[in-house]
């Protein structure tokens, strides 16, 4: 399962946390901080997307700069978690249209309902595209 | 001054050019809100505060003052108010909290709310941050939305069960007979979450993992359709679903996890899998990694086996770093159970050994020496060597400790081990821990007869005319030099020396000491300090020198700027050592009182009074007593900690369930091979019936057959003093020749060096082995054994003793704390006893198996009247 996601950028500045698992205030910022300075300074093309990070492992991407860390167990599959991370920075993309960094700065709790939508008590909950995104739409309407 | 809307604030955070402003902003804003919070108690601005509370959080301020206030905010009517009420809970609240008992209400009310999104937020909730006693309250409504009518309810509900299971196992019965109909959902979204639930279920209870087994065939015919069917919403990459397709292998290799009829289910669409998916993207070989994973996994067929090692193999050759990187961390945990798939990947391993990732470099390099065996050994060790010069420096220690593991555990021929020491020596000597440098020492001082330690010390001639740079390479070879410097510089005599030629090298080895009498490169004055790098497949001239150029190297060496104290202290000794070997040379000695001299003046007070020591010894009048002082080291008393195979498989110590198969741990070959020390056992075995003095050269003699592993003990009964049964066991192991047998007995029969049963229970045995130093009359050493006869890893040894009180006790720590199944770890105790009065121990055992510590006291005063 997922453990926890975060989405910072290259200073370190967190856009978004997700904790499925218990973590205490002061653990998350531990936490926080040592993700960081573990994913950014790998080298991004000679080096895997994946790092063990404690008894778990990080998946993380970069997009542009931004790195999207999902924390999961290491029995977990890897590969399929990097493509979970490449689906929803799709789906934020079309939510957004051609999406950066303050969009999540600006409308931080749209990107929680887009999160929502697609992972839930740490696993993948609906991978369609066309589904997500049809349920936000109703979502703003009704607000 | 308070920020009207959320992107006001933003907008002035953003602003801020130092985190001094921007924390001075973001506390007045705090102020503010706190103070609007107990003022107004209008929606509208506990909506606006509570996302503004959101976005300090995420900045990393405490914005813990306005829990309640989500709370607050979740119970409204509204929908954009419990959307940002939920969120705030989700965010601001864990499980841990009390007051989350508080949201149970409004919970269970959105949870009956006709309107799917209420439900749907309430859902997404529990399912994040639900607590054991929440999820007690709320499990009916889980459950009765399990059966919703919308796929948008039921989805979030399996996954709010995932949640529930997980806090609270016990509730696992409300949803284990809800599987089937989810798992057959026609909707996608449904389908993975209950794909998840059914993994979850089969990890928590036994009923779980029932059902699951009964639903092999469902998913199984699931997966076949998606393999054969196509939905344009779901696909990436060309292929239909990969998300369920991978969550229903993993399901599959959850629940038929040690059940071959499931096995024989899954085995077809397995197969399908396997072949039909194109790994050429990420998403293709993510299934196909999982798929690997599965198969290995559950007891499927052999060639399903061999068929995920090769796609595993496949993956070995991918340009992706990723792929690479999964593909080495799965081998290495098939590799225990699917050795000779893996190895057929051997060379593909050692290729990744090179890769420019630093983490794949690594756990080549783990799987690489976890498919080390005794076919093996001598290419891989090369592979291996060719690849520690270009070896990250923090993998190098690690690297080379194994290596000298590998070498030890599996080399069959001592030429071999000594060569290949040598070697590592040379090239990683700067990271050999002491201990391996000590039992290289040792190996050839005891085991090596005079043809392969005049080869060593030849060889190591030519490596430190070359090269410097590597410590333990300069302190090894300086010792050898200089303890071998008669043998180094006599002619050659191949022909009667029983092992002078490297046989059984192949044409995969790389032999270094095989090109004897090639004329040696004449060196400039100073050869030392020029460090050119060997090229591993490069031949070492091994050319006979001349007691001058030994000099000249050891004094070279011992000048050196650059080599470390200790080894210049130990070139000195060499010196000194020569002095005695070269008696005939005169030129060779007054080269050596030369070197020595230089040091007179050294700034190092240890290193001056060496030279000065030394120097006297030179002089004419100790002529007499020169020759018995540096004359030949006896071999090293020292009781031989073996390597133990796990080394070079940690992974496989993590399994627990995997029995470790060691090598036979005596080489009676060896043994008699070396004639050095079968004379040594004849002539111990007449001096041992004339004289009592000589006992302590049969002491040496019966230390040395104890310095064949100890393990050996596992598989001959402990001996029982006196008893001629134990006796017979104990020459039938040794091998060792019939004149030695009468000092066995003769020693024997005292009573020591042989195994007392002392202690059994709780899966460990503790045997005691009484020995006597020479050197200690008055001191008998202990050695106690303790085996792991269990099923479980033992942790936290400690073996405490007491003596009485005419009697001093000393305890070493023990050679581990942790035993892994079927081995041992030693603890010596020395007990000093003047007195001579009858040994009786009081030993307290303690340890942790399978988690929960045993503690356990008993006596032993069963040694024979002469051990004191």
């Amino acid at each position: 399962m997922i453990r926890f996601i975060i989405v910072q950028n290259r200073q370190g500045k967190t856009r978004l946390e997700k904790w499925y698992g218990t973590y205490s205030e002061q653990e998350k910022q531990k936490l926080k901080a040592e993700v960081h300075r573990t994913v950014a300074s790998r080298d991004q093309k000679h080096q895997s997307n994946f790092v063990e990070f404690h008894n778990h492992r990080i998946v993380y991407r970069r997009y542009a700069g931004l790195f999207f860390c999902f924390c999961v167990d290491t029995n977990d599959n890897e590969l399929a978690y990097l493509e979970a991370i490449h689906l929803f920075v799709e789906v934020l993309d079309s939510y957004h249209g051609n999406v950066c960094e303050l969009d999540l700065v600006f409308n931080f709790y749209l990107v929680y309902a887009v999160l929502d939508e697609m992972i839930l008590a740490g696993e993948i909950q609906e991978t369609s595209r066309s589904v997500i995104l049809s349920r936000l739409e109703h979502i703003s309407v009704l607000e | 001054m308070s920020f009207f809307r959320l992107k006001d604030l933003i907008r002035a955070v953003r602003v801020c050019k130092t985190a001094a402003d921007e924390r001075s902003v973001i506390q007045r804003e705090s102020a503010a809100i706190r103070t609007s919070f107990k003022e107004a108690d209008s929606h509208d601005a506990r909506y606006v505060n509570v996302q503004k509370l959101l976005y300090i959080y995420l900045l990393g301020f405490p914005v813990q003052f306005g829990q309640l206030e989500c709370l607050k905010l979740a119970a409204s009517a509204r929908f954009s108010d419990k959307r940002v009420g939920y969120l705030g809970v989700t965010l601001l609240l864990d499980e841990k909290q009390e007051i989350l008992t508080l949201l149970t209400n409004s919970l269970k009310t959105d949870m009956n709310s006709a309107d799917d999104y209420v439900v749907g937020l309430a859902l997404c909730t529990l399912a994040n941050v639900g607590s054991a006693a929440v999820v007690n309250d709320l499990v009916d409504e889980v459950e009765r939305l399990l059966g919703s009518a919308r796929s948008y309810v039921r989805k979030k509900a399996a996954l709010a069960a995932v949640r529930v299971v997980r806090r609270e196992p016990e509730l696992a019965a409300a949803f284990v007979g809800r599987t089937r109909a989810l798992l057959g959902d026609k909707h996608h979204g449904v389908q993975l979450a209950a794909m998840a639930l059914a993994t979850e279920l089969s990890v928590h209870s036994q009923e779980g993992i029932e059902e699951a087994r009964r639903l092999v065939p469902v998913v199984v015919r699931q997966l076949r359709a998606l393999l054969g069917g196509a939905s344009p919403e779901h696909e990436v990459g060309g292929i239909n679903d990969p998300f369920l397709v991978a969550a229903a292998l993993r399901l599959l290799g959850m629940v038929a996890r040690g059940s071959q009829d499931a096995a024989d289910e899954a085995n077809d669409v397995l197969t399908q899998v396997a072949t039909q998916i194109v790994g050429a993207k990420n998403v293709g070989t993510a299934i196909l990694y999982e798929c690997a994973v599965t198969i290995l996994a559950i007891p499927s067929s052999q060639a399903l086996r061999v068929l995920a090692i090769n796609l595993l193999g496949t993956f070995l050759e991918n340009a992706d770093n990723n792929v690479r990187y999964v593909a080495l961390a799965t081998l290495s945990t098939a590799v225990i159970t699917e050795a000779p798939a893996v190895q057929r990947h051997r060379q593909t391993v050692v290729r990744c050994m090179r890769d420019p990732d630093v983490s794949i470099r690594r756990r080549a390099i783990d799987l690489g020496f976890a498919l080390i065996n005794a076919q093996n050994v001598r290419p891989m060790v090369a592979d291996i060597l060719r690849v520690l010069p270009h070896a990250d420096a923090e993998l190098r220690p690690s690297i080379v400790y194994r290596l000298s593991a590998a070498i030890a555990l599996f080399g069959d021929l001592l030429d071999w081990r000594i060569e290949r020491m040598l070697r590592v020596l040379s090239l990683g000597g700067a990271h050999v821990n002491s201990r391996d440098l000590f039992k290289f020492l040792r190996l050839v001082a005891t085991d090596a007869d005079e043809g392969l330690q005049r080869r060593a010390a030849r060889t190591c001639f030519a490596l430190l005319e070359r090269d410097v740079s590597q410590d333990k390479m300069v302190v090894a070879g300086v010792w050898l030099i200089g303890e071998y410097a008669d043998l180094l510089v006599a002619a050659d005599h191949a022909a009667t020396s029983p092992v002078a030629k490297p046989d059984g090298l192949d044409a995969d080895d790389l032999d270094i000491l095989g090109a004897l009498g090639k004329p040696i490169a004449k060196k400039d004055s100073s050869p030392v300090g020029s460090i050119a790098p060997l090229s591993l497949d490069e031949d070492l001239p091994l050319a006979v020198p001349a007691p001058s150029d030994v000099v000249r190297l050891l004094a070279a060496i011992g000048r050196s700027p650059a080599v470390s104290r200790t080894s210049r202290h130990m070139a000195l000794t060499a010196l000194a050592k020569a002095a005695g070997r070269f008696s005939a040379h005169p030129a060779a000695l007054a080269s050596i009182k030369d070197a020595l001299a230089a040091h007179r003046r050294s700034m190092d007070a240890e290193t001056q009074a060496r030279a000065a020591e030394f120097d006297k010894l030179l002089g004419h009048d100790l002529d007499a007593v020169r020759a018995g002082v540096v004359e030949r080291m006896p071999p090293p008393e020292y009781v031989d900690v073996p390597y133990e195979e796990y080394v070079l498989n940690p992974t496989a110590m993590r399994m627990k369930a995997l029995t470790i198969i060691r090598r036979p741990p005596l080489q009676p070959e060896d043994l008699a091979s070396s004639d050095r020390e079968t004379t040594a056992a004849a002539a111990a075995a007449v001096a041992a019936a004339a004289e009592v003095a000589k006992q302590s050269v049969v002491s040496d003699l019966l230390n040395l057959m104890d310095d064949a592993p100890t393990d050996n003990d596992v598989h001959s009964p402990p001996a029982n003093s006196n008893s001629p049964s134990a006796l017979a066991d104990m020459l039938a192991a040794s091998a060792l020749s019939p004149s030695v047998s009468v000092s066995v007995s003769a020693s024997d029969s005292s009573g020591f060096n042989c195994d007392y049963d002392v202690h059994s229970g709780n899966g460990v045995r503790l045997t005691l082995r009484p020995s006597k130093s020479p050197q200690h009359p008055s001191v008998v050493e202990i050695l106690a054994t303790f085996f792991n006869d269990g099923d479980a890893a033992l942790s936290d040894l400690n073996f405490l003793v007491a003596v009485p009180k005419s009697q001093k006790l000393q305890i070493s720590p023990p050679s581990a704390q942790t035993i892994p199944c079927g081995l041992s770890a030693t603890q010596l105790v020395r007990v000093a006893n003047p007195s001579k009065t009858p040994i009786r121990l009081r030993m307290k055992l303690s340890f942790v198996a399978d988690g929960r510590a045993h503690e356990s006291m008993f006596d032993f005063g069963g040694f024979p009247e002469n051990v004191v």
